[in-house]
């Protein structure tokens, strides 16, 4: 496995995790230091990455994954980022201030996964309506809603 | 009475559009907020389509879920059967001879070119202009007959498997084909010659919805939407998936990014896509299918670099067993340049026969999000110049 190839400052304190099969560099990156890091990420000249085009969740053993995909459109580079955080307390800061396109991402994430982004406008479900019951990408999610159920009615 | 009317002109008016208006391609609900005929401020509300694609993966093996990758947006199935491939091939080594690229790449341009052509009929047909539908409707018509002869299927194609194509050319396909790239050009100086100067269409379109390269780039806009604005984003050119690094063509950019510019790129690229389809025919690896056989029978030396019996001229690298198909741990992100703009298919494996996690993009969604600000402060009747441009297909953004 060989190191990172894009300097960040080590006052971020992200660490290189691993390569994608596609060979995309993985990074992970604390909670707290999301958006200082993200905001380097986009305005340093070395780095540019200028669009954020997916936001998504994984519902690991213990943890949730939220997976940043940025690019960049001037070097055409891509970078995955990681944001490890536990289950009791799914909170990540929202990069809403630095990419307008996080919007969407991150509702359809809280919609989905129950993770929820602190500061962000509107925190509300995007693509289930907003009576559903639970977050149905985790992997512990039963529907047992007995409204969505044929013989109880 | 009058009191009522200085109401409803001084008052803001908050309007439902949708969820089953006839210009939504799809259902889609805006709730726009009116003062006097002006669009102040615009909610999407989407979520009608939503059919849970990304939960069905975690329940279905791999090659249990290939069939249902089509629909999710069903006007250009091969490039999102394409984006699940590629991840899952990437994750597990397979190699896709070079002859299978050649053919994804002709049947997913043959899959542009009739994407962009409904976009053109139904863009048109939403502005007021009912003919041009017919005309494209003609075109489109050959395109799906021939992915028809060759798929089976008008339009949830299941053509693509891990490490190849499925099935082979069928005999005279290749000619067909040449036909139809041949015919090509002089229909859109057709399409061209009825729509691009009408003083109708300028009218509503020039200068209507420009979006900036800084905003769309900003909201994630992929595709001809962010080349009209002029950001050269075209991953055919910038990322070389499949063979398009062999393929010489241009990538079509405009400058203004508004609604006429969206139309102009879409053209552009139709033309640059049946010169890609022309390039690829003549360049595919071991040829015509009949003439192919005939040599291989001939030649029966099956060493691995011949070329004709040899990798590069299989539809399929190594057959893979659906029922015992484990990918082995890891992740993929692919990205392909689908006709609306960047689809990516990001996959977790376990190591079990089922993905442990499917994550869609879809290019629509961004472009529906950024809908609100490119029709802000805009008379009402801008939005179907502004919404049509932008190529949105529902089903794709709910997923």
């Amino acid at each position: 496995m060989s190191e990172s190839s894009i300097a960040i400052d080590q006052k971020y304190g992200v660490k290189f995790l691993d390569r994608t099969s596609d060979n995309i560099e993985v990074v992970q990156v604390k909670p707290d230091m999301l958006v200082e890091t993200v905001t380097y990420l986009k305005m340093n000249k070395d780095t540019q990455f200028d669009v954020l085009y997916s936001v998504s969740g994984v519902d690991k053993d213990g943890c949730f994954e939220v997976v940043y995909h940025l690019f960049s459109t001037i070097f055409s580079k891509n970078l995955v980022l990681k944001v490890i955080i536990t289950k009791n307390c799914p909170d990540v800061p929202s990069l809403t201030g630095v990419y307008s396109a996080a919007d969407w991402h991150e509702r359809e994430t809280y919609d989905l996964f129950g993770i929820n982004f602190l500061n962000h406008p509107n925190p509300e479900r995007l693509l289930l309506p907003n009576d559903w019951k639970g977050h149905p990408l985790r992997k512990d999610y039963v529907n047992d809603d007995e409204r969505l159920s044929w013989n109880a009615r | 009475m009058s009191k009522l009317k200085e109401n409803i002109i001084q008052k803001d008016m908050l309007i439902n559009v949708g969820p089953q208006h006839p210009s939504t391609h799809g259902v889609l609900r805006l709730i726009i907020n009116l003062e006097g005929e002006i669009i102040r401020d615009t909610k999407p509300v989407i979520g009608y389509l939503h059919r849970g694609k990304e939960k069905l993966a975690e329940s279905r093996s791999y090659t249990q879920y290939l069939p249902m990758v089509d629909r999710v947006d069903y006007l250009s199935g091969f490039f999102y059967q394409a984006a699940f491939c590629y991840a899952v091939e990437s994750i597990t080594g397979l190699k896709v001879p070079r002859r299978a690229e050649y053919i994804r790449l002709i049947t997913m341009e043959l899959n542009r070119i009739a994407s962009h052509l409904l976009w053109l009929g139904s863009f048109l047909l939403d502005l007021g202009a009912t003919s041009p539908l017919f005309y494209v409707f003609r075109e489109r018509e050959d395109i799906l007959k021939l992915l028809e002869e060759l798929t089976g299927q008008r339009m949830m194609y299941n053509y693509y498997t891990f490490g190849g194509v499925k099935k082979e050319i069928p005999e005279g396909w290749i000619a067909k084909v040449l036909g139809l790239c041949k015919g090509m050009p002089k229909y859109f100086d057709e399409y061209e010659a009825i729509i691009t100067k009408n003083p109708i269409l300028l009218e509503r379109t020039k200068g209507i919805g420009v979006m900036t390269p800084e905003l769309g780039v900003d909201y994630a806009v992929t595709g001809p939407n962010i080349r009209a604005s002029g950001v050269n984003y075209d991953l055919r050119k910038s990322n070389m998936y499949s063979v398009y690094s062999e393929i010489d063509f241009n990538t079509c950019l405009e400058e203004s990014g508004d609604s006429y510019d969206r139309y102009v790129v879409r053209i552009a690229e139709m033309r640059e896509s049946v010169k890609i389809i022309e390039k690829a025919l003549a360049q595919l690896p071991g040829g015509i299918p009949e003439k192919l056989r005939v040599k291989r029978v001939n030649c029966g030396c099956k060493k691995e670099e011949c070329q004709y019996c040899g990798f590069d001229t299989q539809l399929t690298g190594k057959k893979i067993n659906p029922a015992v198909f484990k990918p082995p741990v890891g992740e993929s992100v692919v990205s392909i340049e689908a006709p609306r703009g960047i689809a990516t298919c990001y996959v977790v494996s376990d190591g079990t026969n089922k993905p442990y996690r499917v994550k869609w993009r879809t290019p629509s969604y961004s472009s529906v999000q950024i809908l609100p600000e490119l029709i802000k402060n805009r008379p009402y009747s801008d939005l179907m110049p502004i919404f049509g441009s932008l190529d949105v297909v529902l089903p794709e953004v709910d997923r």
